[in-house]
């Protein structure tokens, strides 16, 4: 099957955002959330057909595999989330005082969103890697943009350990290219050689750039500073979205059965090591940012062994961390400060938000965080690596004891004596966060056939 | 009556159930929430959290399979910690630290061991009986064992009970400890357990250890929480029996146990509210001051000993029937050693509070009908259960009709 709604999805966030320089400050989120409700609306059609039947589009009219090729496939569902996120993202930023939602801002945050588009959409890896550079300098810059201290420092490490990435990624496309001929992804599949230096070393260099990307420990030094200095609404894409691409990266990579051993060792040591640092930390959002460590470990843990349990987790990951970091950013801004003991006291919508978002992080069910989770230690369990169950659930313990301290930190801790009379969230931004927390539970809720859809 | 909800991951699905041991577990839930209910009210938080603990201990009650019954009593878990830190002292945030990290370990096992199960077996209704490999039974029994608070893991009982607000603490005495005995039941309802000398011995051990720490324990609410951790090991001991009496008379000792022993922590925490008493060695002569509140401890203190005819007499003699009918001389030794020691840490409170002369007279202090009624209910109800044994749709039948369905 082939639409052009396929090329509109990569292009409308991309067009609206090269646009946004030309229009008032006063217009810029509303446009910004235009385009990106427009660009939702293209992702849930493209998801829609995706139930008959996968959708490809030769770009320019050249037939795959000599053409640029998009394709919407089951990976590609991720576009939902991405748009939803980013949609959120905006209004939300409107009310808080970071400068998100400048033109400027809404222009970085419209064209990441693109480049995520094109990633997920991908069908070949020269184009893949095209716009993996789109939204890395876009997630950079979203970084950059914040004013807290620490910011342009904490940008710069991510550019740098980013561009290294970038690097391995494309030289590792080269050689692909050159073993097997092809650059669209189905056709080097078919074309791969059994094994051999060169193919161990394109697939190893895919993996390990992707690695990076996704923020796995020891690869993850970048992810901490860049996400807790962020402002909130970008924090959320960041976390939920971007790292997600080096997953999605991953699951593109050719061959990586070879890796499956160093897969389930790296993603147990990022899953441990990130909960544990989550432990330590005092401020919520970098907390928030080792969770997301911990997250992706277990994502990486799951390519191994059950790769649908691993699809279906950063579908839903994305979801619980956006709202989990939205409901950080709403505590901030009433506390007017990093200092937020006992702002849920005077705010608990938000605080029940944050509680469910914290559910369905550490995988209770019936919350989306469950579905993926389970799935994965069932997997485990089935390849006989006893093991690996046994930390998954382990660093959900951890995890748990986390949230439950941030809990008590904002809900059962008396707040300083300079802040009294905080009140609830504004609506801005208690909407975008109880959309997210509800949808939490509502993946979580319909996860056998959701899970069924993924793995067909 | 069944009914199942949604799939919410791959084939397994949340699972409804109706059926004379949820039932019996639902209606002791619901009435000892009426009994909690009132007293100063404590703010939105904790309303909300109370109203939230009571569904989702319904839905332990009413779960019909191991799926829904693990998500129900995980939620509950989580769903208690805000009361249990309800004061916000430093010492609640320590007991709350304590307690999540038992639950939440309790909780690891009892998915890893559903997880064992599940490759095995497949969904796991209450309704079938399946084969499993032992490994599996062992995790969720090790699970379902941190809530029942048997020994070596009972330790965020004698913690978290004495931090919490009275009425939450009669609540985690009465019921929340019970979910866990409640979840052995339903195993063993499902499964062919292996043999089970191993819970014989711990859950022996933690009546009678217990028992003796209790008796040692000045502080009255741990002295309390300890006789909880000593009376509902009986449960379990009854399980590991395997005869279908023992089993009723373990069924039915968690209805008449919640609400002794939730009856005895409301009137702790009347005695703290109203005498500023929060150990057994200054009660001397608080009866005088509290004779109404002082009389409901007494009843419930004999019912919980087991003085015939309360109800505590009936769960202890139906254990002791079923025991003696299999044969098990030894849990049978236990459990009357258990109410020799609950005899030792109860009588001297008892003796202490009416004949002991009050370290300084003042007026009788006995609290306004709306909080002094729940504990008398309390004390009527042990009375009613214990007389009213025997009549058909009182917890023993339905204990009975629950036994007879898991067959033993």
């Amino acid at each position: 099957m082939t639409t052009h709604w396929l090329p509109a999805l990569v292009a409308i966030p991309i067009a609206g955002g090269v646009l946004v320089p030309t229009m008032s400050r006063r217009w810029a989120p509303a446009w910004g959330f235009g385009v990106l409700i427009a660009t939702l609306g293209v992702a849930l059609f493209l998801t829609g057909l995706l139930r008959e039947d996968t959708v490809s589009y030769a770009v320019g009219g050249w037939p795959p595999p000599y053409g640029i090729e998009l394709r919407f496939d089951v990976l590609s569902t991720f576009a939902v989330p991405i748009a939803l996120v980013a949609a959120l993202a905006v209004p939300f930023a409107t009310h808080s005082n970071e400068p998100v939602t400048t033109p400027e801002g809404v222009a970085v945050i419209l064209v990441g969103t693109g480049g995520m588009m094109g990633f997920v959409v991908a069908a070949d890896f020269f184009t893949l890697f095209v716009f993996l550079e789109v939204l890395s300098i876009s997630a950079y810059g979203m970084v950059a943009m914040s004013e807290e201290r620490g910011a342009g420092l904490a940008a710069f490490r991510y550019l740098l350990m980013g561009t290294v990435a970038s690097i391995v990624i494309l030289l590792s496309v080269g050689l692909l290219y050159t073993l097997t001929g092809s650059l669209n992804m189905a056709d080097v599949g078919q074309r791969l050689p059994d094994g051999g230096l060169p193919l161990h070393l394109a697939i190893g260099g895919l993996a390990a750039g992707f690695l990076l990307k996704a923020a796995v420990f020891p690869l993850h030094v970048w992810l901490p500073d860049a996400h807790a200095t962020a402002p909130s609404a970008v924090s959320a894409i960041l976390s939920g979205l971007i790292v997600k691409m080096g997953i999605i990266g991953l699951l593109r990579t050719p061959g990586l059965e070879h890796l499956h051993e160093l897969l389930i060792w790296v993603g147990a040591a990022s899953l441990l090591a990130g909960a544990l640092f989550a432990l330590v930390q005092d401020d919520l959002k970098r907390m928030l940012a080792y969770s997301t460590v911990s997250n992706i470990g277990l994502v990486v843990l799951g390519l191994a062994v059950d790769r649908t349990g691993a699809t279906v987790h950063i579908l839903n990951h994305a979801i619980i961390k956006a709202s989990l970091f939205l409901a950080a950013g709403a505590f901030i801004h009433r506390a007017g400060s990093r200092r937020i003991e006992g702002t849920g006291r005077s705010m608990p919508l938000t605080t029940s938000a944050f509680a469910v978002g914290g559910i369905a992080a550490i995988g209770i069910p019936p919350t989306g965080g469950f579905t993926g989770k389970w799935m994965i230690v069932l997997g485990a369990l089935e390849a006989g690596r006893w093991g690996f169950a046994v930390m998954i659930l382990l660093g959900a313990v951890i995890l748990a004891l986390c949230y439950a301290r941030f809990v008590v930190v904002v809900a059962f801790r008396p707040s300083p004596a300079d802040r009294e009379g905080t009140s609830e969230a504004p609506l801005v931004m208690l909407v975008p966060i109880f959309v997210l927390a509800a949808l939490s539970v509502g993946v979580g809720i319909i996860g056998g056939p959701f899970a069924a859809f993924v793995g067909k | 009556m069944e009914s199942i909800l949604f799939e919410i991951v791959p084939e397994l699905r949340l699972h409804l159930r109706f059926d004379a041991l949820g039932v019996l577990f639902s209606a002791t839930a619901g009435i000892l929430w009426l009994l909690v209910l009132p007293g100063p009210r404590r703010g939105r938080r904790y309303e909300a959290l109370l109203a939230l603990s009571f569904v989702l201990t319904l839905g332990v009650g009413t779960a019909g399979n191991l799926l829904t019954l693990l998500m129900f009593y995980e939620l509950l878990s989580l769903a208690a910690w805000p009361l249990i830190i309800h004061d916000e002292t430093a010492e609640a945030l320590a007991a709350g630290r304590r307690y999540l990290a038992y639950v939440l370990t309790g909780a690891a096992m009892l998915l890893l061991g559903l997880a064992v199960v599940t490759l095995a077996a497949g969904d796991v209704g209450f309704g079938t009986r399946v084969e499993v490999p032992a490994l599996g039974i062992v995790l969720l029994l090790a699970g379902f064992s941190v809530k029942a608070a048997l020994l070596p893991v009972h330790g965020w009982v004698p913690q978290a009970h004495p931090i919490a607000p009275a009425p939450i603490s009669a609540l985690l005495s009465g019921l929340m400890v019970a979910t866990g005995s409640f979840g052995m039941i339903r195993l063993i309802q499902v499964m062919d357990p292996p043999p089970l000398a191993i819970l014989t011995g711990v859950s022996a051990l933690t009546v009678v250890l217990a028992g003796v720490v209790a008796t040692r324990t000045d502080h009255l609410k741990r002295r309390l929480a300890w006789s909880t951790i000593s009376q509902m090991a009986y449960v379990p001991l009854a399980i590991s029996v395997l005869d279908r009496e023992a089993l009723a008379g373990g069924i039915v000792h968690i209805t008449h146990h919640a609400f002794m022993k939730g009856g005895l922590f409301l009137c702790a925490g009347l005695l703290l509210h109203h005498l500023g008493i929060r150990h057994v060695s200054r009660m001397g002569g608080a009866a005088r001051r509290m004779p109404w509140t002082m009389g409901a401890f007494t009843l419930l203190s004999l019912g919980l000993i087991g003085i015939p005819p309360l109800s505590g007499f009936v769960s202890k003699w139906v254990i002791g029937a079923g025991m003696a009918q299999a044969g098990a001389w030894i849990p049978l030794t236990v459990l009357l050693t258990g109410a020799l020691l609950a005899a030792l840490y109860l009588m001297p409170i008892v003796h202490t509070a009416w004949f002991d002369p009050p370290p300084s007279e003042g007026p009788q202090v006995d609290p306004p009908p709306p909080t002094l009624i729940p504990v008398l209910a309390a004390a009527a109800i042990t009375i009613v259960l214990g007389i009213g044994a025997a009549l058909p749709g009182f917890p023993l039948a339905l204990a009975r009709a629950a036994a007879r369905g898991i067959g033993g």
